[in-house]
């Protein structure tokens, strides 16, 4: 998912609570859980002990309070089945249940609306056996119902839900009850209240993940009626951690502690106040005076002050980092009329760019990378065989360019984002070319003309990025480069029939490391045809008030609300 | 008098529509498509063509606008695409807080350029009339999202006298205001000053002297009534003006607002939006004038409407 839907991104589901979830629980420790998870993760860790030490330094989590936090622009859509962005699954996170999520600071399956599954030997079909306790917040019991409905919200013409292409025509039915032709989803059975079996139409291995994006949770199908469609989108209730209170568009959205929850004590806070920010300086100014709880996935900290509180020794130990399971790169369309569809020359171009120089206009905040998975996503190589890691090598990327044909070089157009942080880095990138004599036009765009030019393959080369929807090597390799998504999401234009092949092979195997191994290879063989330019994995950070206890970054969710608690400050 | 009203009315309406045209024509000559702004990349083209059926983006462009046209003849404004709310809610939420703050930059501007006007012209070439003039012209050349950032840091941050932007009452409104005014009242200094040295020339105002009245009386009572007009011109322009947006500094004090509304809506191709944020600045840039026009017959009878 391309900058808007970063989100998909760095997430996938809902959220949590797993803490104490879990543990199968209820446990009204899910406070220490996640402290305990954030601090030990491998990824989402604090940058330095002290950071650690921010929430050891608390023996009991107290419960009560209210935290205020920016976000860096106004949420889209609060319905499950249209939200598709990391601002809007901030709070969907907070106040829906998915049948499935992560264990906290990992990209691990764990049980949430659902506390264990069962699947068929043939991978085809899941019976999920629903939590008996859970309850909306308007206090309407939760049943195997609730999941099918918004099942069928997201099937449904009349909603055009983005995730549509999800679940169909994976599930059982799903396109008969998609074009009209059938009232009700063949594959999705309600066998009483609380259990919930789903027939696929082949197996998918990364279902479960599918499944922990927040399009796919409980929703009270009678409230939506009540309200109607187009209000339900603003007056979102669910029965995750926090209800919501108020929203004013623009302004700001108020969360509540949802007294119904079905964990016991979860959450702590008994108010969040998310107010629309899209001044990153005065984000950070808000945070240095305490009035903000954090800046993490629901904002950035701003260059300046980010290279500024870094240094300074009383911020240094309160930040937090996570690598994102994303990857930015150079979309090259192999097709057109144009020298970059000489795969010489794109190899060359590979070679010319120096992905570090990247990394340091960043801050530091992204590692340079010369593969199309990132280092968190299964399937990712640690030693890239040596014909497909294309290092930094100015000349000999000169070389492939004589041997292609073009010693002089010639001119090609880029189209990218005028986001300004994106201009700079495509002037970098812009001056790497020009010494092997590339002369690259640049083209910046308004976020909705690139997006569709690069869907419509207007330029020879395109700078993109990709945030994962869920963490498996199909949502990069098959979303992203498979010949059929060409006109939707493969902005290089690429389409090898043995790649497509193999790609529909992985698709359907068991997960393992067979399959794992099939998309590293899968993975080499797109790299030799240099389709990307793969430049760097971004690295988010957060920065976290001292009093803030029980916060931990996750590769895979967003901000974990519902284990946060404050103290005395 | 009503047959003014009626023509200026007439002229008004052919604007809008002109308007509306025009504005229509530009969000389609842009390239982006709003259906896959709102569906997201992953969403399949089977779901982009039924949100572009259903918005009635697969109609003839002239079909289309016709469509937007009946509608708001109907009053009304259509559905965001983006946020999925009657785009008169959107903008009946933000017009409280853009007319507050317009008027609020109003205030300050006259605040600073009528006394700095008034002191140019009585002191006209003199230090003092240097003086007010630099510091006008100085304000008018700062950039405004640089001011803005400045009070934010000097006089919420480190003084903490005002909230660091946002809404929530006056508090919240000052340094947005302030920051209007500091940058728009040089223009108010120039034009006081300019039609009081005028008006100060003319046989009236020397026959006023001549006869011993006082110079407070003079200037206040007799002069400032005819300088005032070019002022009153402008305020009645300058408000609507403020009132159709003032981006960049909702912007920078995260101020939820109408011309932050028309930044975002540009931003996500929301055409509806666009539209009503458009013509409703051009609204209140021909209810201004118009206003304005028939505010010169009171202030001075001698001009007449025909």
């Amino acid at each position: 998912m391309s900058a808007k839907w970063k989100s998909a991104v760095a997430v996938a589901s809902s959220a949590l609570v797993l803490a104490g979830v879990l543990a199968g629980c209820g446990s009204s420790g899910s406070g220490n859980n996640a402290t305990g998870s954030g601090a030990s993760s491998n990824n989402g860790t604090a940058t330095s002990s002290g950071s650690t030490g921010n929430t050891a330094g608390q023996t009991q989590p107290t419960s009560g309070g209210t935290i205020q936090i920016d976000m860096d622009q106004d949420f889209s859509h609060l319905d499950p089945a249209l939200a598709y962005d990391i601002i809007d699954w901030e709070v969907l996170e907070q106040i829906y249940t998915p049948l499935v999520s992560y264990k906290p600071g990992t990209t691990e399956i764990a049980p949430l609306g659902a506390t264990s599954w069962d699947v068929s030997s043939d991978g085809k079909t899941y019976t999920f056996h629903l939590r008996p306790d859970m309850k909306f917040s308007n206090g309407d019991k939760v049943t195997a119902q609730s999941y099918i409905d918004e099942f069928e919200r997201v099937l449904s013409k009349t909603i055009n839900s983005p995730a549509e292409s999800f679940i169909d025509p994976l599930i059982v039915g799903s396109t008969a009850y998609h074009n009209g032709s059938a009232k009700t989803v063949t594959g999705l059975k309600a066998q009483g209240d609380d259990t919930l079996v789903i027939q696929l139409t082949k197996p998918e291995p990364f279902f479960l993940n599918v499944l922990a994006m927040p399009f796919f949770s409980a929703v009270d199908q009678s409230y939506i009626n009540s309200i109607g469609d187009k209000a339900f989108d603003h007056k979102p209730m669910g029965s995750g951690p926090f209800e919501q209170k108020s929203y004013q568009p623009g302004n700001e959205l108020v969360l509540v502690k949802n007294p119904n929850y079905f964990i016991p004590g979860t959450p702590k806070l008994d108010e969040v106040d998310m107010v629309i920010n899209s001044n990153l300086q005065a984000s950070a100014l808000k945070f240095k005076q305490g009035t903000s709880a954090f800046i993490s996935w629901n904002s950035s900290i701003d260059s300046q002050d980010f290279v500024s509180m870094m240094n300074d020794p009383q911020y240094k130990n309160d930040f937090y980092k996570q690598d994102e399971v994303a990857t930015y790169y150079i979309a090259l369309n192999t097709k057109p009329n144009s020298p970059i569809r000489n795969k010489l020359v794109r190899q060359a171009i590979n070679m010319a760019i120096d992905k570090q120089k990247l990394v340091k206009l960043l801050n530091g905040r992204a590692v340079a990378t010369n593969q199309i998975l990132p280092p968190a996503m299964p399937g990712y190589e640690k030693t890239l065989p040596a014909n497909v890691d294309y290092q930094y090598n100015p000349t000999k990327a000169k070389q492939l360019l004589q041997q292609a044909g073009y010693p002089n070089g010639f001119t090609v157009d880029m189209v990218s984002s005028n986001n300004s942080t994106v201009e700079l880095l495509t002037q970098s990138i812009q001056s790497d070319l020009a010494q092997i004599g590339i002369t690259v036009k640049l083209h910046p765009e308004s976020e909705s003309s690139w997006l569709q030019d690069n869907t419509d393959l207007k330029y020879p080369m395109g700078f993109d990025d990709w945030f994962q929807d869920f963490p498996d090597p199909y949502d990069f390799l098959d979303v992203l480069l498979n010949g059929d998504e060409i006109g939707q999401n493969n902005n290089a234009n690429y389409n090898n029939p043995t790649v497509n092949k193999e790609l529909a092979q992985a698709a359907t195997m068991p997960n393992g490391p067979e399959r794992y191994a099939l998309y590293s290879k899968i993975q080499n063989q797109i790299l030799a045809d240099a389709p990307w330019v793969p430049l760097y994995n971004p690295v988010q950070y957060a920065i976290v008030q001292p009093w803030v206890k029980g916060f931990y970054m996750s590769p895979v969710l967003q901000d974990p609300l519902q284990n946060l608690w404050v103290a005395p400050h | 008098m009503l047959a003014y009203i009626v023509r200026r009315l007439g002229g008004a309406i052919v604007v809008l529509i002109g308007i509306s045209m025009v504005t229509f024509l530009i969000t389609f000559a842009v390239p982006g498509d709003p259906a896959r702004m709102i569906v997201g990349p992953h969403a399949s083209m089977q779901v982009v063509e039924q949100v572009r059926h259903n918005l009635g983006l697969d109609k003839p462009l002239y079909i289309q606008y016709l469509n937007y046209m009946g509608r708001l003849l109907h009053g009304n404004l259509g559905y965001s695409y983006n946020d999925n709310l009657p785009v008169w809610t959107l903008i009946r939420q933000r017009m409280g807080n853009t007319a507050q703050l317009a008027f609020g930059g109003w205030i300050v501007e006259l605040a600073i350029g009528i006394p700095f006007g008034l002191i140019s012209a009585l002191r006209h070439q003199k230090l003092s009339d240097y003086v007010v003039s630099f510091l006008a012209t100085f304000g008018f050349s700062l950039p405004a999202f640089w001011l803005g950032m400045e009070l934010i840091y000097n006089v919420a941050y480190k003084l903490h006298w005002f909230p660091i932007g946002g809404t929530g009452g006056i508090r919240h409104l000052v340094l947005p205001a302030v920051t209007l005014g500091i940058v728009g009242a040089a223009f108010y200094q120039r034009l006081i000053k300019a039609s009081m040295l005028e008006v100060f020339d003319q046989d009236y105002i020397r026959t006023a002297r001549a006869n011993g009245v006082p110079p407070f009386r003079v200037t206040f009572h007799h002069a400032f009534r005819n300088g005032i007009i070019p002022a009153v011109t402008y305020a009645g322009m300058d408000i609507s003006l403020l009132l159709g947006g003032v981006v960049l500094i909702e912007q920078v004090f995260n101020y939820p607002g109408v011309g932050e509304l028309a930044y975002m809506s540009i931003n996500n191709l929301d055409v509806p939006v666009i539209m009503a944020t458009v013509l409703l600045a051009a609204v209140f840039v021909v209810v201004a004038n118009f206003v304005v026009d028939i505010l010169y017959a009171f202030i001075d009878p001698r001009i007449t409407l025909s």
